[in-house]
This record gives C-alpha cells, sequence and structure tokens, in this order.
C-alpha cells in the first residue's frame, strides 16, 4: 500500500480530478485517463484493470452513440436518420464527455482505494480528536448491528415462525425482527459507553493515535502537487488551453503555453506513479521468483 | 502488601429489597490471581464492577473500598483508567472501534500521550500476545476467541497493575478458552499484575489462581486457596454450585481429605486407590446404554452439501446424520466449524445445494438459537409469551401453563433483559415449546450458564427424552454433553466426524474429552463423568 | 454478466427506435397558397461590443458572415398550413444552411437553438435567435404562427435584450 500520508494523497486527487473534471481537451483527457488506468492497474493487479477498462468501453460507447439525439450540431455531417443529423463533431463530443466520466471515475476508485476508512478517520482526527473517535465507533458499530439483525432472523426462521404465518405476519416478523435489534442495540450502547469511559474517553486533553507522519516525500509531493494544480488552474483561468468540439474542432495552436500546460499535466498526474515506482518493480521481481 | 482494601462493602440496586453485595470484607495482594466464584445472582459481577467505581449503578453503596491505602473515591481518574483494566463479559459492546489497531491504541491516546510512545506500547502488547497479524483488521471480522484477545491486549497497553475481568471466557469454545486462559496466567507470573476473575464456572482459572472466594447470596463465604477449597466446601449447600472442576468436585463430594492431589499422574493414583475399594462392575450401572429396543429414525441427512457463497469453500461438505426418537446427540467442534450452519440445514432454515434431509412429516421441529436473548422484544417474561403465543395463533392458556411449568411465575412481570442467563434460557425454552415440537435442537444452551441453570437444563431434556422426544444439542460444553449425551459427534471438516455412542466417543478421544474419562479410563470403564464416579463410589459404600 | 448484455441491448433498442420515431414526423406538402419573403441575418454580432464576447469556435472557423447576412431576401412559396417555422425549415434545407431546433412535445412547438452554427447564448448571456413578421415580433413560437401570404419574414439573432427594435 502506498506510504505517503493522507492528507498529500487526498489532496493530490482533490486536483488531479478537478482538473479531469473541467477539461474538454482531448489530450489532457487521454493523459488523465491513461495515467488513472496505469495507477489503477499498480494498486489492484492487471485483472480488475481489465474489468474497469471493459467498464469504460462500454461507457464511452454508449455516451457517444447518446449524444447526437440531443446535439445537432458541428459542420461536418456524418449522415442523416429521417430528419436527425449526426454529425462527426457531436460524435467525438460523446466520446470526449464519456472519456472524462471514465476516468473520473477510475481516480474516485483510485481514492477508495488509496483512502480507506482509517486515513479518512486520520484526516479528521488530525484536527479534532473527538469527531475521528466517533467516526471509528460508528464505524464499527455498523457490521455490529448488521451481524446482530442476520442472528436474530435466523433465530426467528429457526423458530419455525416464518413457516407458520402469512405474508402480512411475515412482515410483521421483520418488524419484531428491528425492534429486538433496537432492544439489543440500547443495551449494548450501555456497555459500550461503560466500556469506553472506563478506558479514559472523558478524560481531559485527549488525543488520537496518528498512525502516519508527515516525512520529506511528502512535503515535497504536497508542494509539487500545489506548484502544478496552480499552474493548471490559472492557465485554466485565462482560458490558453480552451477546447471547444463545436462548431467544428479546435485548431491546437502549439505554443509555449499549451506546451507547458500538457507537461505540467502529464507529469502531474504520473507523480503518484512514480512514486510507487520502486514497489512496483520489487513486486514484479518477486513474483517473477 | 494488599492492592484491593474491602470493608464492610455492600450495595443495593435501586427498587430492590436484597443486597446484591452484602457486607464483604476482602483484602487483596498485589500479584495474585483471584478467582470469585458462585452461582449467578450471587454478587460477583456487581462486587467487581464496584472496584473499578467507574460504572453507571444505580443503586446505595455503603462500606469502604481503598485502592492502594487510598479510598477509591479519591483516586485520580487517570490512574483509575490506566490502573485498573476491566473487560467486559459482553465481547460484542465491549469493544469499541472498527479496527484492531485503533482499539489498541484507544486507553493510551484518552490519556493523551504521543505518538511515539502509543505506538511502541502498542507494538510490544501485540507481539506480546502474538496478534500482530491482526493489527490491521476489522474487529467484526475476528472469531470470538481472538475478539476477547484484543480486548485484553487493549487493557495491557495502558500498563495496569489490575485486570478484573468479567466473565470472560463464558462465550468461548474450549480451545479459546484455554488460550485465553494461558494469557492472563502469563500475564500475572511474568508482569506481576494481580488479575482477579469472575466466572461461574471455574475450569480452566482453577489450577493457575491463588486465591478462590466464594460467593453466595451477595455475602462472601470464605476464600481459599486452589488446593484447601474442597475441604472448606464439605457440607455447605451452595458447594455443589460454585463451578469446581470434574476432579475438584468428585475429591469434595467424597470428603478426600486435606490438600488435593495435583497434577494428572496424581490424581489417577488417588481416583486409582479409591476406586480399588469398590467391588461392582462399573459397565452394570451404566445407565446411559442405549436399551436395544427398536427406535424409529425421524430425522436424517445424506451426503448434505452448503455453501455460503458461489466462489466460496463448502462449510457443510458431505455430512451424514441420522436422529431416533428418544434420543439425545451432542454435536461439538470449535466455534466457526459451521455447526450453527448444520443444524440450520436440519430444521429447513437453509437449503443444501446437494443432498437431502429426510424428516419425518408428522414431527414438529424447532430450534432454540444461539444468544437466546436477542428473541426477546416485550416489556415482561409474561407478554413475551403471549405476544409469541398470539403470533402463533396458540392458545393463552397453554402460554399460561408453560410459564408455570418452566417456573418463570416468580419473574413473569421482570424484563427479560434483566433476568439471568439461566432465565433467559428458560423463557426462550418455553417460548420453543409453544409450537409443541418433538424434535428440540438447541444451539449452544449453556453458554453463560451457571451450574444450576445446567442441572435444570439438564433434568429438562432428560424428561423430554424419556416423552420420546428428540434432542439435538450443539455445543462445546464438553462435560455438558457427556452428562446428557447418548451419542455423540464431532463437527469437523464441514461433517459430522466420529459420531458413536457417548462412552465410546469420549473413552476414546484424548483431546476431546472429560477430565474423568482421561483419569479413569486406563483401569475402569464407564466412568466418563464425575457424577458417574461419584454416584458409582457412593452406591458402593 | 448475461443480465448486463441483455440490458445493453435493451437500451440500444430504445435508442433506435426513438431515432425512428423522431424520423416519421415529415408531413406532405399541402395546396400552394401564396409566396412570403424571408431573410436570415446577425448584424448584431458585427458590432463592437458584441464582436468581443463571440465564442472563439465562430471566429477561428469564419462562421459569421463579413456583413452578418446569412440568408438575403428571398421569395419562396407557402403551402396549406405552413407556419413560420415550416417555412424557415424549408429554405435551409434548400439552400443547405445549417438549422438546429428543438420539439416540445408538450406545448407541440418548436425552439429554433441554433441557425448557421450560430447558436443560442454564444454571443453573450442573453443572445439568441429572434423572428419578426411585417416588422413586428409576433408573441407565439414560430411553428404556431400560420401564414396567409405575402408576409415579410426576418430571423434575426440579438445580443442584447432590445437590441433589434
Amino acid at each position: 500500500m502506498i506510504k505517503q500520508n493522507p492528507i498529500t494523497i487526498l489532496c493530490y486527487l482533490f486536483f488531479v480530478i478537478f482538473i479531469t473534471m473541467f477539461s474538454t481537451n482531448p489530450i489532457m483527457l487521454g493523459i488523465s485517463f491513461m495515467s488513472a488506468i496505469l495507477l489503477y492497474c499498480s494498486l489492484q493487479g492487471l485483472k480488475k484493470t481489465a474489468i474497469k477498462l471493459g467498464y469504460s468501453i462500454v461507457f464511452v460507447v454508449i455516451v457517444m452513440a447518446i449524444n447526437p439525439l440531443f446535439s445537432k450540431q458541428g459542420m461536418n455531417v456524418l449522415f442523416y436518420i429521417g430528419e436527425l443529423v449526426v454529425t462527426l463533431e457531436a460524435i467525438s463530443y460523446g466520446i470526449a464527455i464519456g472519456v472524462m466520466f471514465s476516468s473520473v471515475m477510475i481516480w474516485f476508485s483510485i481514492i477508495n482505494v488509496l483512502l480507506d476508512s482509517d486515513k479518512i478517520s486520520y484526516i479528521f482526527s488530525k484536527y479534532t480528536p473527538k469527531i475521528g473517535t466517533i467516526l471509528s465507533v460508528s464505524l464499527g458499530l455498523f457490521p455490529k448491528y448488521i451481524a446482530q439483525y442476520k442472528k436474530i432472523d435466523n433465530n426467528l426462521k429457526g423458530l419455525g415462525l416464518y413457516e407458520k404465518v402469512n405474508f402480512l405476519g411475515k412482515i410483521r416478523l421483520k418488524l419484531h425482527a428491528m425492534s429486538t435489534l433496537i432492544t439489543w442495540s440500547i443495551e449494548g450502547t450501555l456497555t459500550l459507553s461503560d466500556s469506553m469511559s472506563a478506558r479514559g474517553y472523558d478524560l481531559k486533553g485527549k488525543r488520537v493515535f496518528l498512525r502516519y507522519k508527515f516525512n520529506l516525500s511528502d512535503i515535497v509531493m504536497l508542494l509539487l502537487t500545489l506548484a502544478c494544480g496552480i499552474t493548471l488552474l490559472v492557465f485554466m483561468g485565462i482560458g490558453s488551453i480552451n477546447y471547444y468540439y463545436y462548431p467544428t474542432f479546435n485548431k491546437i495552436v502549439w505554443d509555449s503555453n499549451v506546451w507547458i500546460y500538457f507537461v505540467t499535466f502529464a507529469f502531474m498526474n504520473v507523480m503518484l506513479l512514480i512514486n510507487e515506482w520502486g514497489r512496483i518493480k520489487w513486486q514484479f521481481t518477486i513474483s517473477r521468483i | 502488601m494488599a492492592i484491593y482494601n474491602i470493608k464492610n462493602l455492600s450495595f443495593k440496586y435501586k427498587n430492590q429489597t436484597n443486597f446484591a453485595v452484602c457486607d464483604v470484607n476482602l483484602e487483596l495482594d498485589e500479584g495474585g490471581f483471584y478467582i470469585i466464584c458462585g452461582a449467578s445472582g450471587s454478587g460477583k459481577s456487581t462486587l467487581l464492577k464496584l472496584m473499578k467505581n467507574q460504572f453507571s449503578l444505580i443503586g446505595d453503596m455503603t462500606g469502604e473500598i481503598y485502592y492502594n491505602n487510598q479510598k477509591i473515591d479519591d483516586v485520580d481518574e487517570r490512574v483509575l483508567v490506566s490502573d485498573i483494566g476491566f473487560l467486559h463479559q459482553d465481547i460484542e459492546n465491549g469493544l469499541v472501534c472498527d479496527k484492531v489497531w485503533k482499539e489498541l491504541s484507544f486507553g493510551l491516546s484518552n490519556l493523551g500521550f504521543s505518538d511515539e510512545y502509543i505506538g511502541a506500547r502498542v507494538a510490544e502488547v501485540s507481539e506480546y500476545f502474538g496478534i500482530s497479524k491482526w493489527y490491521n483488521r476489522k474487529i467484526s471480522e475476528l472469531s470470538g476467541g481472538s475478539k476477547q484477545i484484543v480486548s485484553l491486549a487493549a487493557l495491557m497497553t495502558m500498563n495496569p497493575k489490575v485486570l478484573l475481568l468479567d466473565e470472560p471466557t463464558s462465550m468461548l469454545d474450549p480451545i479459546a478458552k484455554k488460550n485465553f486462559v494461558s494469557m492472563t496466567s502469563r500475564i500475572n507470573k511474568e508482569l506481576g499484575v494481580t488479575i482477579v476473575v469472575v466466572e461461574h464456572n471455574m475450569e480452566n482459572f482453577y489450577d493457575i489462581s491463588n486465591k478462590i472466594i466464594v460467593m453466595d447470596k451477595g455475602a462472601m463465604q470464605f476464600q481459599e486457596t486452589p488446593l484447601n477449597l474442597p475441604k472448606s466446601l464439605q457440607n455447605k449447600s451452595y458447594a455443589k454450585y460454585v463451578g469446581l472442576t470434574e476432579f475438584a468436585q468428585i475429591y469434595t463430594a467424597l470428603c478426600g481429605g486435606d490438600s488435593m492431589p495435583v497434577g494428572v499422574v496424581e490424581k489417577r493414583n488417588w481416583l486409582k486407590s479409591v476406586l480399588k475399594d469398590c467391588t461392582k462392575n462399573p459397565s452394570k450401572i451404566n445407565t446411559n446404554l442405549q436399551n436395544d429396543e427398536k427406535k424409529e429414525i425421524v430425522l436424517s441427512a445424506k451426503n448434505l452439501y452448503f455453501r455460503y457463497d458461489k466462489k466460496g469453500a463448502d462449510i457443510v461438505c458431505n455430512a451424514n446424520f441420522e436422529l431416533n426418537s428418544g434420543e439425545i446427540v451432542c454435536i461439538l467442534g470449535g466455534n466457526g466449524g459451521g455447526k450453527t450452519t448444520f443444524i440450520n440445514l436440519l430444521n429447513g432454515t437453509l437449503k443444501a445445494y446437494s443432498g437431502k434431509v429426510i424428516k419425518d412429516k408428522t414431527k414438529a421441529i424447532a430450534t432454540l438459537p444461539q444468544n437466546a436473548k436477542c428473541l426477546f422484544v416485550e416489556n415482561t417474561v409474561k407478554s413475551e409469551m403471549f405476544v409469541t403465543a398470539k403470533l402463533l395463533g396458540i392458545d393463552k392458556q397453554i402460554a399460561e401453563q408453560l410459564i408455570k411449568d418452566f417456573e418463570l411465575t416468580e419473574i413473569e412481570n421482570s424484563h427479560p433483559y434483566d433476568i439471568s442467563g439461566g432465565e433467559v434460557e428458560r423463557l426462550a425454552l418455553a417460548k420453543l415449546f409453544l409450537t409443541n415440537p418433538d424434535i428440540i435442537i438447541l444451539d449452544e444452551p449453556t453458554q453463560g450458564m451457571d451450574i444450576k441453570a445446567k442441572e435444570y437444563l439438564k433434568e429438562l431434556l432428560l424428561q423430554q427424552k424419556a416423552l420420546g422426544k428428540s434432542v439435538i444439542v450443539v455445543t462445546h460444553d464438553l462435560r455438558f454433553a457427556a452428562d446428557i449425551a447418548d451419542k455423540v459427534g464431532l463437527f469437523f471438516d464441514g461433517k459430522v466426524m466420529a459420531f458413536k455412542a457417548a462412552q465410546e466417543f469420549f473413552e476414546t478421544n484424548s483431546l476431546y474429552t472429560t477430565e474423568s474419562s482421561l483419569l479413569t479410563r486406563d483401569f475402569v470403564s464407564g466412568l466418563y463423568t464425575a457424577d458417574k464416579i461419584i454416584d458409582y463410589i457412593k452406591i458402593d459404600k | 454478466m448475461k443480465k448486463r448484455v441483455c440490458c445493453i441491448i435493451l437500451f440500444l433498442f430504445i435508442i433506435a427506435s426513438s431515432i425512428f420515431a423522431l424520423a416519421g414526423c415529415d408531413k406532405p406538402l399541402g395546396e400552394k397558397i401564396g409566396e412570403v419573403t424571408i431573410a436570415i441575418e446577425c448584424k448584431t454580432i458585427l458590432e463592437n461590443d458584441n464582436w468581443d464576447k463571440v465564442e472563439q469556435g465562430l471566429i477561428d472557423n469564419n462562421i459569421i458572415p463579413k456583413d452578418g447576412i446569412i440568408l438575403k431576401e428571398t421569395i419562396t412559396a407557402i403551402y396549406n398550413g405552413d407556419t413560420v417555422f415550416s417555412v424557415l425549415k424549408r429554405v435551409c434545407k434548400d439552400k443547405k444552411i445549417h438549422l438546429d431546433s428543438e420539439a416540445d412535445p408538450i406545448m407541440k412547438t418548436y425552439y429554433i437553438k441554433g441557425i448557421n452554427h450560430i447558436y443560442e447564448l454564444s454571443v453573450g448571456e442573453s443572445s439568441g435567435w429572434l423572428y419578426s413578421v411585417n416588422g413586428e415580433m409576433p408573441n407565439i413560437a414560430s411553428s404556431l404562427y400560420k401564414l396567409t401570404g405575402s408576409e415579410k419574414i426576418i430571423f434575426a439573432y440579438t445580443c442584447e435584450v432590445g437590441d433589434l427594435a
């Protein structure tokens, strides 16, 4: 798993996703999509990546097919279906939007992988220990309640009650199970609060054990993220990299601005991957042995 | 030096007439290992909770508790938190967090220690307990035994001086129990932590303790070393119910002598010498042997296969089973082995993907689940019975009769959550009998029960057996199984293995067996429970 | 997996059928009843203030005519049942001028989004297409305005409220 501090990761992913979301430029979307897939692959392995990629392609195809229905814009008419004009621009725009959503979705799954409940509660705990603890306690409660509900429901089944009643009776039994769960949970909460105070929850000056430290590589990465992110946002603000599909495609003028922009974005996207490079190499060496 | 000094301590819960704890005087030495025993309702858990002084007990307390020569009310709360660890009986709710590492660091972070210190302590403790590999796991994914070890480890991170354990092993299977007991023994011996255990079934704790404190009806009777306990218990009315080990029970019943033998060899030799005097052939008094009259098969299973997930492993795999009328069958096996799944297949809650369960159509089947408490939802025992009867469309009078039959009249207006473990089981059984079943399946019925309640259950099941009903008991309580079973099977690898008559089962097994069987099998057969040995010798005399 | 494939096929089928449903709404022409004049212009865009607001794509591709006239005054025949919208549609088709309109299935009207790739909102926030008949701007949708003959129709692009008056 990635060793970086959760705050660095969150900040990094926020910038990448934000910029991807507001991009229409095909090159930008390509960069974002490729690097998301690569990073996902390095985290989750080939098989899961292949499945993700498959879904993305299906999604892109669907958006591509739908977009001409709503948009008759574009100068390059491909064909007519009755009164409906299908233009090259509309199809391309559909593809671009599809790729954009797919890459944002993949980036979000990366968030899911990188920031598990531990790391999210870390982000909270760092600033407010109380919320961090409450978060952790309630995260612990959910599986407890679910398991208990299943137990109660199975118990009722085991008593042979379900076989003896009609549909309405079954609903009543489910409600019965729910209210049993509530009674049980109230009883349990007493023990829980006892256990918490017995272990000093009410004491003053409490903190939450923070497992992640801010080390040099975190600081470097955070600074790089901020530098890249702000540069990109400034360029976006100026509008020098705006891209349009209608009435027909934009012609990209390859001036220095555009170069700086693409290189910065590409660098930013693969930053985490580079950071992970050592681990990936190591993983492959191991698998070869 | 005394770490605890309790003087004239009494406690009465609000709205109750009897004292829960009555005039207790007690001195606990530093580094000792104490057991507080007695039947449920003897006030031992209340006493333990008073010793931590941080729990919401509603009632009046008189007398004093001194911790390290300081009144417990005056002890700084931080000291109270870190010095005195308390382990709850309720495994699920005693644990606070979602992940193991958070649980371990919970106490220390509340005390405000630095990350470095907490990290080091937690690492040290996880290594000591051998739970490092669970460090990042979710607590909900752990087994009951593992959860209890985590709870213990979480207390140990705070460097406590005293550990108060409230029935810590009552919900664990035998292997997990032994594991937990040896852990506490290590903590006591290697770290010098004073340990106070409340148990109504001493079993594994018996041999490693220094002092046993016997309580009855809220009053402390005496404290004694384990070796001299049998002598002190002579002719005491509560002797049967303090929860002795099998050998100690035999020794007490037979008025052994001053000092009880320790070690397997000594125990065996003593039994040999006692039994040598007896002349009767033990096989003649073996009441559990089957009479050969033909019995009909009421429930059978052939080649059952079951799994929860499509891609998961088989939980039940090629299992075969047979149940006759008028027979009690016990299925043993560790927790999480699939015993509960197996009985759910038998009673039809789950469907096997291959194989058949054949049931006599005229016979009704009812199952008493594990943790019967979670069946209750009404405010009183009485309405609990009536509401279920109404749900099932059964006459109110039958429910009233059952309340009488199961001796619930006294507590019929109590809340189902306020009654003791034995009474919970009785109420659940009463509910079960509303459907008047011919086949009764009980899942871990003795969990959290004291000896008295177990005796009651035993009687009840034998009665049902005499009526020609069939009983399946899934349990990890070997003593209980040995006491009641006609046939015993071990659930292992998805099937019922070694399914044979109880005597044969206990006498051929060398690990999954009773202490009595292990001690006597070399020179006499048929005596595989403490009661059988006691009866045998008494009849002879 | 089968379920998902079925879902996708069903989805594509719905799309295809809706396309054909849309396609089949061309009505045959009625009897000729007269002639009208029609013009399409976007002169307002050429004003300096507005030119700065024009979307980059329109400028890059030289979409906007230098004189602001997309279709100079043209006389065309009208038939029984013709509306302003149907005439516009026919003329655009004849002259190969791009027209993008959106049907409102509830009101049974058409809304003109863009002509000659110049869309509403392309030149500032209140820009869009308006029409006038004989110099007056009717208050109803162009597809509801029935023609009787010899009207003078102008479709004009507005950049600010009131700049056409």
